[in-house]
């Protein structure tokens, strides 16, 4: 770069910067005696006005034709001064005050960076923070909220076998999204789901919870088919928080818990202990956070009695309520206080990790975090996750079944029998009641073969959820005009998943499609 | 730069604990081993051996040291050193034990004797899985395989049943023998939020993180109630909070990541995966079940009365009367490597050595004096508990012990009876009224109902049990036509007309049952 500049003082500064400069000439040759004066390398040099100055500097010193041109200056040219130049000399950044600081043009470079990366990650995520922005890079499916209809459009089934894999080359434009996406939902993984319920404060519940109680739930394509459901809930959510305003009850409950935890220990006998039993007793979904409370304390003085009273008391609460600001508060309140070597920590701790596999919109056990623990294969998760298939499986939609049901088939085979008992028990959950064993699992053959029937079980299922999405793409592409697509992905249908309903059919239209052609 | 003091730092923090931690364990040595001669036999001859017991490069102070097998012991000094007086022969093992460290042995004709002891780990594995005492040859850990004799003695115990006995099954669920539901109390039918609190005493090793605390569906290990591997995982427990914190959350276990690892009070085991343990031998490890406060009633109290008792001020532990060796046990592990030993040294784990019924008759002491006036005769019964310690009867709130007074004159009709104190209505429609006292802590209800089940008690308990060493003395008059009275003890471990509802067989046991001639 080569820039001059005419001062106010009528000074005339001169720089001559060159990124060939830079380098220790090659010949290491001293520039001409005379011209060292007013050529600095680097550095700014005042020349007196009245001297004239080339319009373009001379080589200093003979430069060979094939020298490189400076892509910056187009000149050849390149100053060969540096070891010449004291320290002092080197005052490297005098001059830039004339220029774009290099630290600023960094500084531009990368906010340039940032935003273009930004602006990768903005469709994915589109939390209105920077910090949820940041935090979402790297982790996309935990901050997912992308309904699932618009991911599997854009992700065009890409984790699903082989087989179908082809239909993400398709040419989907053409294409609405709905019917595949409608496909996906059968096939995709479902996607965690971001509980957006309102934050629930710590104390009291009663004026912290009534922030915005009616927030909906994102409207997701895995729950999209439980809308009601959403509505219920969003209904009970509303009714629960609102009926949280009044602190005189909360204080209430509290009051209701302690003298409950003195009755359990034996400190309060008599009418006044029966009064304190049947009022706990009485207790519902409101008196969560005095519950939870509760259960804090009684861990807290050691008090085994109480913690399972407690303990139970809040998990039918939460069973039986779909409030997810409820489970939220539990999930993140069970066990504040209480000391990590506490005898009952670790029930607390098991407690709160089985809260946290319901999904909060409606109390469903969170599928993503039920394969997570699967997979992990540890027994305590295995146990737990298995529990909460047993106890919600039903409330699965038919691909989260599968899906579940693949994680668990492995542990039929399982040497911890317990784990295999669990397995198989939630495995009929899945398979709506039907047992394929094993009955007697002490052998392992029984135990293989029970697992052989499962997958075939599960297997079947997918089978034909992958052979009707296929057939409903084919039919678009056949409403849209395309025929010859569409007779491809019907000949597929045909072919690779022979003896389900949809290769039947597909098979019909096939002939129909022949016979249209031949008219 | 940061790194680096940030490592400093760390480092430094390290070395201060390491040396605290040392300064410690020093302390703590050399005050364990402040008279470790008075252990050593006082005797003129020079010592057989002569050794020194080592933890890394540390010497141990305070550690067993004995000829695997034999009586006599050592402990070594603060230098850990060591002598027995115990002449060894070929192939003899010198052990050395000390709790917090494995057993180790070394053959005795090491040389130099130097034995290194290594220490337990320091967590606990809650991902252990518990050994199944049932004997079971295709299990390598099965209890039952080697230990067979103790095993059945663990069998016969209330221990083995402690989860699925038939009648406190029944009692959970409201059953009857049949297993019919409806039929008398019911934990899980009167009181569902109680039904988690059994487990920790029950069914311990279903553990903290079971996935359901519901004794009904127990099984697997769990089933086996209070089994060999639990106990023998007991590392420490504490009773400062005795009847509050129950069963499981009151020990601290220590159940290995991998491998094995058994505490008990034979300090000669060398295998490698055992250590002693002195609280195997001491009441403190039959606190945390033994003493508890359930729904505010003190349901169990048997570690509050032994240590109001004359056997605590002795000394004497629950060991010394319930594991009191059987004299016929001479090895715990025979032809699975166990050594002969002296059969006074292992005691029995049946925990009732001579049987429920010699015990009771054993502890009961029954005195009589009648005085025959011309308008009555006058009787006195005085009952006085001998070498027990504790309340008789103790364990389950609802056992209780009933003294029957039966008068019959010279035809052996019963005599009319003038005064003295008449059984309650609990104690059955067969004996409602008669002559006798009933021992028990009686429950009553809110509606004034007794007994009561101690999860509907709470308005009153009384408690009228023998006490130890404290004569209990009971007249009564009765007609002048009394020849002959009949004095009864029977104990019952659950009320008649709960045992009527449940349709229970007989298993009432009569502890004394004495006729008495009048002057």
């Amino acid at each position: 770069m080569r820039t001059s500049a005419t001062g106010a003082t009528g000074q005339r500064w001169k720089h001559e910067a060159n990124q060939a400069g830079n380098r220790p000439s090659p010949s290491g040759d001293s520039p001409a005696p005379g011209s060292s004066q007013r050529i600095a390398y680097g550095r700014c040099v005042s020349v007196p006005t009245s001297v004239a100055q080339p319009t373009r500097r001379e080589p200093l010193h003979p430069v060979p034709d094939n020298r490189p041109i400076s892509p910056a200056t187009g000149d050849a040219t390149a100053p060969s001064v540096r070891s010449r130049l004291s320290l002092s000399d080197r005052n490297w950044n005098s001059d830039r005050p004339q220029q774009i600081p290099c630290w600023l043009a960094s500084l531009l470079l990368h906010m340039l960076a940032v935003v273009v990366l930004g602006s990768v990650t903005v469709p994915v995520s589109r939390q209105r923070t920077i910090m949820s922005l940041l935090l979402s890079f790297g982790d996309v499916t935990a901050q997912q909220d992308e309904p699932l209809v618009e991911l599997a459009s854009t992700q065009s089934l890409t984790e699903e076998p082989p087989n179908e894999q082809e239909l993400g080359a398709q040419g989907f434009e053409e294409i609405e999204a709905a019917p595949l996406s409608q496909m996906a939902a059968s096939l995709v993984p479902p996607l965690p789901q971001e509980h957006t319920a309102e934050p629930v404060p710590d104390q009291p519940l009663a004026s912290a919870a009534g922030g915005s109680p009616g927030t909906a739930p994102p409207n997701t394509a895995t729950r999209g088919q439980t809308d009601a459901t959403h509505g219920e809930a969003n209904q009970e959510h509303t009714v629960a928080v609102a009926d949280r305003q009044d602190d005189e009850v909360e204080r209430q409950n509290n009051q209701i818990v302690d003298q409950f935890i003195r009755f359990d220990i034996g400190q309060l006998n008599g009418q006044a202990g029966i009064k304190a039993r049947d009022d706990f007793q009485k207790l519902g979904p409101r008196a969560l956070a005095a519950l939870v409370r509760g259960l804090n304390k009684s861990a807290s003085i050691r008090a085994s009695c109480p913690v399972m009273v407690i303990t139970y008391k809040i998990e039918s609460v939460l069973r039986e309520n779909h409030d997810p600001a409820l489970l939220q508060y539990a999930v993140e309140n069970i066990g504040r206080d209480v000391p990590l070597r506490a005898p009952h920590f670790a029930h607390i701790q098991n407690l709160v990790e089985k809260l946290r596999l319901r999904d909060p919109e409606n109390s469903s056990p969170n599928v993503t975090m039920i394969l997570a623990q699967l997979q992990q294969g540890q027994q305590q998760q295995v146990l737990n996750a298995a529990e909460v298939v047993m106890t919600g499986g039903d409330k699965f939609l038919e691909f989260e079944k599968r899906q579940v049901a693949w994680a668990l088939i492995r542990y039929i085979t399982h040497r911890d029998p317990k784990l295999r008992r669990a397995a198989r028990q939630a495995l009929v959950t899945l398979a709506d009641g039907t047992d394929l064993g094993p009955t007697h699992d002490q052998k392992q053959a029984d135990r293989l073969e029970a697992a052989a029937k499962w997958s075939l079980h599960f297997d079947a299922d997918r089978f034909e959820a992958a052979a009707e999405g296929l057939l409903k793409t084919a039919r678009h592409l056949e409403d849209a005009g395309k025929r010859t697509a569409a007779r491809r992905y019907f000949t597929k249908v045909v072919d690779e998943y022979r003896g389900t309903a949809a290769a039947d059919e597909a098979a019909d239209l096939l002939e129909e499609q022949k016979a249209f052609a031949l008219k | 730069m940061r790194a680096l003091v940030r490592f400093l730092g760390f480092a430094a923090l390290m070395s201060i604990a390491g040396a605290v931690y040392i300064r410690g364990i020093d302390e703590s040595e050399s005050h364990e081993a402040a008279s470790p001669g008075s252990d050593i036999p006082d005797t003129a001859a020079p010592p057989a051996l002569v050794g020194r017991v080592w933890a890394g490069s540390r010497a141990v102070a305070g550690a067993r040291v004995r000829l695997k097998g034999h009586a006599p012991f050592a402990l070594t000094d603060s230098d850990g050193r060591f002598e027995l007086h115990d002449r060894p022969q070929a192939g003899d093992t010198v052990t050395a034990a000390k709790e917090g460290y494995l057993i180790a042995g070394l053959a005795a004709s090491a040389q130099p004797l130097e034995i290194h002891l290594f220490p337990l780990a320091t967590s606990d594995c809650e991902r252990y899985e518990w050994l199944d005492p049932t004997p079971n040859p295709s299990s390598v850990g099965a209890c039952g395989n080697c230990h067979q004799a103790i095993y059945e003695e663990w069998r016969a115990s209330g221990h083995a049943r402690s989860a699925v006995n038939r009648r406190f099954q029944n009692l959970l669920d409201g059953s009857d023998w049949q297993g019919r539901a409806g039929h008398g109390w019911g934990l899980a039918t009167e009181y569902p939020e109680g039904i988690g609190v059994c487990w920790s005493c029950h069914a311990p090793s279903l553990n903290a993180n079971a996935e359901s605390f519901d004794l009904r569906q127990v099984e697997g290990v769990a089933a086996a109630g209070v089994h060999c591997d639990f106990c023998h995982k007991i590392r420490d427990t504490s009773v400062e909070q005795a009847g509050l914190t129950h069963g499981f959350f009151a020990y601290e276990l220590m159940r290995p990541a991998e491998g094995q690892l058994f505490f008990g009070p034979l300090d000669d085991v060398d295998r490698g995966e055992d250590a002693y343990s002195h609280l195997q031998s001491e009441s403190r490890i039959c606190a945390a079940c033994h003493e508890g406060t359930v729904f505010g009633v003190p349901v169990y109290t048997t570690w509050s009365e032994w240590l109001a008792s004359p056997a605590a001020r002795e000394g004497r532990q629950c060991q010394n009367c319930h594991m009191t060796p059987s004299g016929t046990l001479t090895n715990v592990a025979p032809g699975s490597g166990g050594i002969e030993r002296d059969p006074a040294s292992l005691g029995t784990h049946s925990f009732l050595p001579a049987g429920r019924e010699a015990m009771l008759r054993r502890a009961v002491d029954v005195s009589f004096a009648g005085r025959r006036k011309e308008e009555a005769v006058d009787v006195s019964i005085t009952l006085v508990l001998h070498d027990v310690g504790h309340r008789l009867p103790t364990g389950f709130i609802d056992r209780h012990l009933l003294l029957i007074v039966e008068p019959v004159d010279h035809a052996g009709e019963p005599a009319t009876v003038s005064s003295g104190l008449r059984l309650p209505a609990a104690a059955g429609n067969d004996l409602a009224g008669k002559p006798g006292q009933l021992f028990a802590k009686l429950l009553t209800d809110a509606d004034g109902r007794a007994p009561a089940p101690f999860w509907r008690a709470g308005v009153s308990i009384t408690d009228s049990r023998l006490q130890p060493d404290r004569p209990e003395s009971f007249t009564f008059r009765f007609s002048p036509a009394t020849e002959r009275v009949r004095v009864r003890i029977v104990y019952r471990r659950f009320w008649q007309e709960v045992a009527d509802s449940k349709q229970w067989p007989e298993d009432e046991i009569v502890v004394c049952d004495r006729w008495f001639v009048l002057p």
